[in-house]
């Protein structure tokens, strides 16, 4: 039995423009000790989806209409409020995009990490004081005694995604889920917040969900990988399949938009037309306004995520094939 | 809280306080009579020309103004026409009482309209909200003065059980707090609740739900202090207003503050009296500004570094 | 996206479209709407005076301290007579022209006052600017009641001085949010472009800041539209604002005081409308602001509120 397995999950928001529906069942699977990458554009279902699983979807505006989340053998869906927060940030913990807006600006940081530990009524050994100490240094922050009385303004944006980090990672969850931690900082910055995270996942054999737009990360840090788009996860392949060998044509058109060290080929060629209006999606496939495989069928089904090879699911009627 | 913080603060009140009194002298010199400002509309003329002379508006402009300015700068503000004592004397025992009951009104509505802004906003359009709106919005919107003639009709002359006037024991106070109570509580409601929906919806809120932090920590702990910001900044903004009495109130209560004697001052042509209010006002605002500076920066950690 | 497609239709089709989404969102909130009926019905009232149909107001020793609610006697009385048995309801009406109109016509002056000196602070700067900003700063370091107290003072109430007052302490809020605007759309690209075009800073200020500024001010005028009715029924109340034989909301009240014991109609049914007058105006302010915000849209028209 998988650690998360999420199920045909639906989610709805209601805008003064209708109702949109920002996942369209969406379901994956994540193992203990496995990264998951889940790739996508803006508006694509990503963050929806860990929001979901944290139970952070804002209602209303939102609402989860079906689907289920199973964690460690327990549907989600069907514990109480109350429940869920005890498992979150205990077992299920979340790494924020944006560390400033994530943090609370008027408490010190220490304070923030060690709130960890008494929500949850833990004792570390030592003290709280002496474990969020030791978390700081483990992170790479230096002068940590002094630091931990400092606030989040006071600190530059790559050690306040530390702190987001350190204070995801304290109580050892097994599932950590991380939503585009690196999209906000430098590029020499990010590099060495991957570092981290790769760091964390060779120690702990926590299960990672890796929420992000960039491929290069994913190379870096995934095993796996689930290519989101408009609501639905569109491909499902480990990450050296995909890289090589995608068969859902937007996950094609993703990797040769984008730059790569791996091939001779310079030429980037982006996907035409722009990501579809959550408000009136095209009837059928969603991405095949800007396929270039795309025909009649693909205007009237909907593709099911099909198994199209040992551990890979692909959604489309006309999956390229390149072998 | 540098001291050159404080001195910035001490000149522009300085300033301001100089700049309204000075083009107040001149206007009234270079408009009108200035012995309107002394003596009630129907004087007689002989009346009016002794005080002429009294007042040495015979001289010239500008030495008249540096006999006053000399007077203030000395913190002589004159005699009171009417109490016959020099006025800044009759102010200084007025202010204590003003304070007072501003300081009561104003901690009352505070302290309330976090409960209630907070409760409405963690049931942001459910029922209990709605209530909530129109009763703060009723508060803020009822005239004070009205509210005060309400309160006796129904508390002192139907009732019977409390004062309709005076001052004296805390039974002299109810009525007065309870008037001045209501603006500034109506008010806050509104700013608490919607700071508080603001803060609801930040994402460091949604950080400590990620935590596993439950609806009542996330509301107080977190939400709650963000939330006190904007409530704190306005709340100095009424102090000030109130700086200047519970002006109306203390009118219809004959409550002995600095809005009655202002007021009263006014309504009497008692030109010193009326100076040596404002000049105290001033100084009272000055004092408040500092201490919501002070507040606001140990609740916001931001501010301290600038 | 019904937004942009807007965009393409026809003027007069896109302002009808604009009407009716106005007309949903206000049927969505009860509130408003109570607001706006009771505005409405002020209003009429005022023109039924204006128009002068609204029969006799004289002084009828018969009529003398007459109690409200009695529906044997003319419309005119059911909200009772004064000490001199004129007809409360329509001495009511006259009083709401005076205070309506007096706070109309202040929100107007130091709206359109301020957003001059504003925009002229914010778009020139310099020594002008910082003087307007300095002279805002003193207003504001004031109690408003203490400004307009010693105002009418010094100048002697009447009606154009209770305008010219209230205007003065109410503009700062006016100059301060119209020179941030100023500053902001200034420094944006489009007015450089303008400039390298060669538009003259008046052809600037009405075609590119004038449009940018004039929602936050409208928003901003709604506001005060109660705060002013509340301070000029407070100066009314306390002699120094509209001296009788006019006759205002707050006036009505100071003259019902005495009768207290006796009559509490006469001080009551005047502070009742300023009340539910006051209360509307902020009510509907509140509602014109959620209407200006498109992140608030989804409360007007959410059926899962």
């Amino acid at each position: 039995m998988a650690l998360l397995e999420v199920e045909d999950l639906q989610v709805s928001f209601d805008t003064a423009s209708g109702r949109i529906f920002a996942l369209n069942g969406v379901s994956f699977s994540l193992e203990r000790g496995e990264v998951l990458a889940l790739l996508g554009e803006s508006g694509s279902g990503k963050s929806v989806t860990a929001s979901a699983i944290m139970d952070l979807v804002p209602n209303p505006p939102g609402a989860i209409d079906r689907g289920s989340i199973r964690f460690d053998g327990a549907e989600l869906l069907k514990l109480s409020r109350n429940e869920r927060r005890d498992l979150c940030g205990n077992r299920i913990a979340l790494i924020f995009q944006d560390a400033l807006a994530a943090l609370n600006p008027v408490y010190p940081v220490g304070w923030q990490i060690a709130e960890m530990y008494r929500i949850h009524g833990r004792n570390p050994e030592g003290g709280v004081e002496k474990a969020v100490i030791d978390l700081l240094t483990a992170i790479g922050i230096p002068d940590p005694e002094r630091r931990a009385r400092q606030y989040p303004h006071e600190f530059s944006g790559g050690m306040r995604q530390r702190i987001m980090i350190a204070m995801a990672v304290a109580l050892e969850p097994d599932v950590i889920i991380a939503d585009e931690p690196t999209t906000a900082l430098d590029v020499t910055i990010q590099a060495q917040v991957v570092d981290l995270l790769a760091t964390i996942r060779k120690r702990s054999d926590a299960g990672m969900i890796f929420i992000t737009h960039d491929l290069g990360v994913v190379a870096e840090l995934a095993d796996r990988v689930a290519v989101m788009y408009a609501g639905r996860i569109v491909e499902t392949a480990n990450v050296f399949e995909l890289f090589e060998d995608a068969r859902h044509p937007y996950s094609v058109g993703l990797l040769a938009s984008q730059p790569r060290v791996d091939t001779d080929e310079d030429e980037l060629v982006p996907i035409p037309g722009s990501a579809p209006n959550p408000v009136a999606l095209p009837s059928g496939c969603a991405f095949r306004t800007r396929c270039p495989r795309a025909e009649r069928l693909c205007a009237e089904v909907i593709p099911p995520l099909e198994t199209v090879g040992p551990g890979r699911q692909a959604a489309c009627h006309f999956p390229v094939l390149t072998a | 809280m540098s001291f050159t913080y404080f001195l910035k603060r001490a000149a522009f009140a300085a300033l301001a306080l100089a700049a309204l009194m000075t083009s107040a002298f001149f206007l009234v010199r270079l408009t009108g009579d200035p012995v309107n400002l002394y003596l009630p509309v129907d004087a007689s003329d002989a009346a009016r020309e002794a005080m002429r002379i009294r007042l040495g508006l015979d001289r010239s402009l500008l030495a008249q103004f540096f006999d006053w300015a000399w007077d203030i700068l000395s913190l002589d503000f004159g005699m009171s026409l009417w109490h016959n004592r020099p006025a800044m004397d009759v102010v200084l025992e007025a202010l204590p009482n003003t304070l007072a009951l501003g300081a009561i009104a104003l901690a009352l509505a505070f302290t309330a309209a976090i409960v209630m802004g907070s409760i409405a906003a963690v049931n942001a359009g459910g029922w209990i909200d709605r209530g909530v709106n129109v009763l703060s919005q009723a508060a803020a919107s009822v005239p004070d003065f009205w509210l005060g003639l309400m309160g006796v009709l129904l508390f002192a002359v139907t009732f019977r059980i409390l004062p309709t006037s005076g001052f004296g024991g805390p039974i002299y106070w109810v009525l007065p707090v309870a008037c001045l109570f209501a603006r500034p509580f109506g008010t806050l409601v509104q700013i608490v609740r919607g700071s508080m929906i603001e803060a609801l919806n930040a994402t460091f809120v949604r950080t400590a739900r990620a935590k596993g932090a439950r609806d009542g920590r996330v509301t107080f702990v977190h939400a709650l202090r963000n939330a006190l910001l904007p409530a704190v900044t306005v709340t100095g903004d009424l102090a000030a207003q109130f700086a200047g009495g519970g002006g109306v109130v203390e009118v219809v209560f004959g409550f002995p503050g600095i809005g009655k004697l202002l007021i009263d001052g006014i309504l009497k042509r008692d030109f010193a009296i009326v100076q040596a209010s404002i000049f105290a006002v001033a100084v009272v605002i000055f004092v408040i500004n500092i201490l919501v500076d002070m507040l606001y920066a140990s609740i916001d950690p931001r501010v301290r570094v600038e | 996206m019904t937004d942009t497609s807007a965009e393409f239709l026809p003027a007069r089709e896109r302002r009808s479209r604009r009407i009716l989404w106005l007309l949903r969102a206000l049927a969505g909130d009860p509130m408003a709407v109570a607001a706006a009926i009771w505005l409405l019905i002020v209003v009429l009232a005022i023109l039924t005076d204006s128009l002068s149909l609204l029969g006799d107001n004289r002084i009828s020793l018969k009529a003398r301290n007459l109690p409200p609610f009695d529906f044997g006697q003319s419309w005119t009385l059911w909200l009772g007579a004064d000490a001199l048995g004129r007809p409360l309801l329509v001495r009511l009406i006259q009083a709401a022209s005076t205070t309506i109109g007096i706070a109309v016509v202040t929100v107007l002056t130091s709206l359109i006052g301020g957003t001059l000196l504003g925009v002229i602070a914010g778009y020139f700067g310099g020594i002008v600017g910082n003087v307007i900003m300095r002279i805002c700063d003193i207003i504001l370091g004031f109690p408003t009641l203490l400004v307009a107290l010693f105002g009418l003072y010094l100048f002697g109430p009447s009606v154009s001085n209770l305008v010219i007052v209230l205007a003065i302490t109410r503009m700062p809020a006016y100059i301060r949010v119209a020179r941030a605007e100023t500053l902001e759309v200034r420094e944006r690209l489009f007015v450089d472009a303008a400039r390298v075009f060669g538009g003259g800073p008046t052809w600037i200020l009405r075609t590119h800041i004038l449009p940018s500024v004039a929602p936050t001010m409208l928003t901003l005028a709604s506001v005060n539209l109660a705060m002013v009715m509340l301070f000029e029924s407070g100066l009314s109340y306390l002699g120094l604002g509209i001296q009788p034989p006019s006759v205002s909301w707050g006036l009505m009240v100071a003259q019902g005081q005495g009768y207290l014991s006796s009559a509490w109609w006469l001080g009551f049914f005047p502070g009742l409308a300023v009340m539910l007058t006051t209360m509307s105006f902020n009510l509907l302010a509140n509602w014109f602001r959620i209407v200006n915000d498109p992140s608030q849209h989804w409360r007007l028209v959410s059926r899962r509120r």
